[in-house]
């Protein structure tokens, strides 16, 4: 099966890309220290908006009944789905009966989890992404490499080409100012000739029925405010209690994500835009399963910010491509295997467990500790390769018997000061293509030991 | 106060100066130590594996062999972590455990806030860059780590910039992860080593001597890419630098 | 059962520990809000212009280089009259020629140069903020909180149809995170501090 390692170890192979990708994502790193560094409070932001959404979560139910109370007293059409078919069956229904067939889009990872482009493009209705990288993605068919940065893997001269062909822009126009310039002509007259505009959802205040979107581009209001008809998509999870709360999370989401303060834009939508409609589409798509498994469901806190794929120093090096899920990353590696283990289950041990997600993260999902957690379970479920599972189970065996041990300890340190070069750093040898062996001394500490005495 | 003496085992196998630098540093400010020498292994790479039941059976040797201890002390942020932090799925109603898991320092932590040694003698006239392994830093908080926003301490600094003519080199990235992970190192071995050579070229770009470090695993997978690649830079444990410090 | 039960049952079939929700102040060190206020606009990409009193405001936009240059302005400040006759139009596509907005700002917020638009009031026709190549709005120096938590403090904040937070020119960074000020919505944002 092909997995994390294999794409991983393709990314990587290119140094100067891969090198280049790195420094990149940690620019975005940097820049989140700083604005970090600029809230004293910074750590107590952190802890109550951990506490705010594990809050939340254990009355979940009771929140979205809120929300959905105070949303509809103002005109807002809200529907419900079970799963991921539903939202977009949900969705088309809508779309269908009003006779649209031109949508533009603007960030949500939830619809890209649910296929919502595919299925609704199957059905003769245009879909066009708006977010700048979002839309790079499009024209080139492929999905995005990061929550936040969806292009993050294309070089401007990568761009400039695909620009060129798409847009009729210039052979060999890689400058950033330009491209983007072309970008905002062409979705221009995409968002006047829209009929309904789809967002995903940010925070869902429970208090007042107010939908939250954080946008940058200016693509959400263009694609709200045009249009007479805005779907807004939203998890489960992304209900918050009070307005008030969102202060909190405000000021943590765009200093993780991007480094910046606030994203330029944080919408505040109530009601429907005057002669319009407001339908928000609340999808459970597996998030109630991961809410049952208590080991698991601080992942669910998640805020999609994107700092722990900056930060991880696997991810900076192998591209989001390389994780094989809607989500890649740290998060991602809890998230995809928690729908489907059998297909991602490489994806936890795609991590060193160093921890620096878990110190990112805003709202303190302990992200290594549930990595860790989960290859116990990939573990438990037979999932693992069947060299892995004998290796650790004959080590154990060996190790827990100091008589045992000590004996396979020397044993192997002699191998290793008399075996050719060549045989040791054979093509089964994996740590040995790279990197030298250590050196075996001829006592261990404990021979040592027990000579002094 | 008995002080058990632990080792890991790749320490014990490949690396016995460091076991024996550590042995004498503590044994030098009168600490009452033995080694065990029952002592295996902690089962770490079996828990990093998912490999449950048998971490478990290597975690209740550990038990066995350390139960009776008042302090245990190992050169290794990685292998206390996991008995800090990880032994309590099996252990936490075991009254061994309770007593080992307030009681079970790494190295530079055991030294400064236990000890609480207050000058660190001893001259060693290097540039040296820091290796802040992950588990150690981050599990154990032996420093702030650069994503915490908070006041700044480190305790391996701490003991190690008080020596005479010791220059400490600024990294352009303090404490990423060198890539080693464990299983890690083998299962994604050309990220590792991508990793490893990059904390390698931040540690040569700030004129580094000698990368000293407080987790033997993390410095054998940078040794063994520098060794590859026939630099000369060298690296060495916190116990053997302050051994060597004391000895000069 | 239909989904919004089926959901709602999952949920609550769940047995969990309750968490208590915090009900903590934050409050700030910052001395100097409307200095932080200038200082954070301008590392969002906007600029800042300094009125002595509303009597001055006039005088400030007419030499407003955005407003010098523009052909179709729409003002919602009494200061200022505009050319984009609000009840003229049939379609909110057509605002997309207006090169010029100026807006109101209820309140500002220190610690992230954000500005609070009430934009119910403008009905069908809330793109303006988002539409128009160049935004200018106008703020009391007065009005200035330090930061978020003051920010939600104030009356009816999420109580309008719509509202909206807009801190700086939209811009993006998603070619090989090079910033590039201007993307879909203004290109420049520009804040006339009265007072």
């Amino acid at each position: 099966m092909i997995g994390h390692p294999e794409r991983a170890a393709t990314f990587a192979a290119d140094e100067a890309r891969a090198h280049w990708h790195d420094r990149a994502l940690w620019f975005v790193r940097v820049k989140r220290d700083r604005q970090a560094s600029s809230v004293p409070e910074w750590e107590q932001l952190r802890e109550t908006a951990a506490a705010i959404k594990a809050h939340t979560l254990s009355r979940l139910a009771e929140y979205l009944e809120e929300f959905e109370y105070n949303a509809q007293s103002h005109g807002i059409v809200v529907h419900w789905a079970c799963d991921g078919n539903e939202h977009n069956r949900i969705v088309y229904e809508i779309l269908h009966q009003r006779r649209v067939t031109r949508v533009v889009k603007s960030k949500s990872m939830l619809t890209e989890e649910c296929g919502l482009n595919p299925y609704l493009e199957k059905r003769g209705i245009e879909v066009v992404d708006t977010d700048l990288g979002e839309r790079i993605v499009q024209f080139r068919h492929e999905p995005p490499s990061h929550i936040v940065l969806p292009a993050i893997h294309l070089k401007k001269e990568d761009i400039g080409d695909l620009f060129h062909e798409k847009l009729g822009t210039p052979v060999g126009l890689a400058d950033p100012s330009k491209l983007v310039e072309a970008a905002r002509q062409h979705l221009r007259q995409k968002f006047l000739l829209a009929q309904a505009g789809i967002t995903g959802v940010n925070f869902a205040v429970a208090e007042t029925g107010t939908v939250v979107v954080c946008t940058n581009e200016g693509n959400c209001g263009m694609g709200t405010s045009l249009p007479p008809i805005h779907i807004a998509c939203m998890g489960i999870e992304k209900a918050i209690p009070r307005s008030k709360d969102l202060a909190v999370f405000i000021r943590l989401l765009a200093r993780s994500a991007t480094g910046q303060p606030i994203t330029t834009y944080t919408s505040h939508f109530r009601g429907p835009i005057a002669g319009g409609e407001l339908h928000v589409v609340i999808v459970d798509n597996g998030r109630s399963e991961i809410l049952a498994k208590e080991k698991f469901r601080r992942s669910l806190t998640c805020i999609r910010c994107g700092a722990c794929m900056n930060t991880c120093p696997v991810f900076r090096r192998s591209g989001g491509h390389s994780y094989g899920s809607t989500t890649p990353g740290p998060i991602g590696s809890l998230l995809a295997p928690l729908r489907d283990m059998q297909t991602h289950r490489s994806v936890p041990f795609a991590c060193s467990l160093c921890g620096s997600c878990s110190d990112v993260c805003p709202v303190k999902v302990d992200l290594h500790n549930e990595l860790y957690a989960i290859r116990q379970d990939i573990a438990a479920r037979g999932l693992l390769p069947l060299h892995k599972r004998l290796a650790m189970t004959i080590m154990a065996r060996v190790m827990a018997h100091p008589s045992a041990y000590a004996l396979a300890g020397n044993f192997i340190r002699g191998a290793l000061r008399r075996l050719p070069r060549g045989f040791l750093y054979g093509p089964w040898n994996p740590w040995g293509r790279q990197r030298e062996l250590p050196a075996a001394p001829k006592r261990s500490f404990r021979e040592l030991m027990k000579e002094r005495r | 106060m008995r002080v058990g003496l632990f080792i890991p085992c790749y320490v014990d196998q490949f690396y016995p100066h460091v076991g024996l630098a550590t042995l004498h540093v503590l044994r030098n400010l009168d600490l009452n130590v033995e080694f065990p020498s029952a002592q295996t292994c902690c089962g770490q790479p079996m828990a990093n594996s998912g490999c449950v039941k048998d971490a478990h059976l290597l975690a209740e040797h550990f038990l066995d062999v350390f139960g009776g201890f008042d302090h245990v002390v190992a050169p290794s942020g990685s292998c206390v972590s996991m008995v800090r932090n990880h032994y309590e799925q099996w252990f936490s109603q075991d009254w061994r455990y309770q007593h080992l898991r307030e009681n079970t320092f790494e190295f530079c932590e055991y030294l400064t806030d236990i000890v609480g040694i207050k000058k660190v003698g001893g001259e060693f006239n290097s540039c040296i860059g820091l290796h802040q392994s992950c588990h150690g830093l981050r599990e154990l908080r032996l420093a702030r780590s650069s994503e915490i926003i908070g006041s700044d301490f480190n305790k391996a600094k701490g003991l190690l910039s008080q020596l005479r003519g010791i220059t400490l080199k600024e990294l352009a990235r303090p404490d990423e992860c060198c890539g080693f992970g464990g299983t890690f190192a083998v299962n994604e071995e050309v990220v590792s080593c991508l990793m490893g050579r990059d904390r390698i070229a931040d540690h040569e770009n700030a004129g580094v001597e000698i990368i000293v470090g407080f987790d033997m695993s993390c410095l054998m997978h940078l040794e063994g890419l520098i060794k590859r690649a026939g630099k000369s830079l060298r690296v060495m444990h916190v116990a053997e630098l302050l051994e060597s410090a004391r000895l000069s | 059962m239909n989904s919004r039960a089926v959901v709602l049952s999952r949920l609550r079939s769940q047995k969990r520990a309750s968490a208590q929700l915090p009900d903590g102040r934050f409050g700030t060190q910052c001395i100097d809000i409307a200095k932080q206020f200038v200082e954070n606009t301008k590392i969002v990409g906007g600029d800042c212009i300094k009125v002595t009193d509303s009597g001055a405001l006039g005088t400030a936009v007419r030499e407003f280089k955005h407003y010098k240059t523009a052909t179709k302005v729409f003002s919602q400040i009494p200061a200022i009259t505009g050319n984009v006759d609000l009840d003229a139009l049939t379609n909110p596509r057509e605002l997309a020629d207006i090169d010029l907005a100026i807006l109101p700002g209820r309140f500002a917020v220190g610690e992230n140069a954000a500005v609070w638009l009430d934009l119910g009031c403008l009905g069908p026709h809330r793109a303006i903020f988002v539409i128009a190549q160049h935004l200018a709005l106008v703020v009391g120096s007065d009005h200035i909180v330090a930061t978020m938590h003051d920010a939600y403090e104030q009356a009816n904040l999420t109580k309008h149809d719509f509202g909206v937070f807009v801190s700086g020119p939209s811009k993006t960074a998603d070619i090989e995170q090079s910033l590039v000020v201007g993307a879909h919505g203004p290109r420049t944002c520009s804040v006339f501090l009265v007072g």
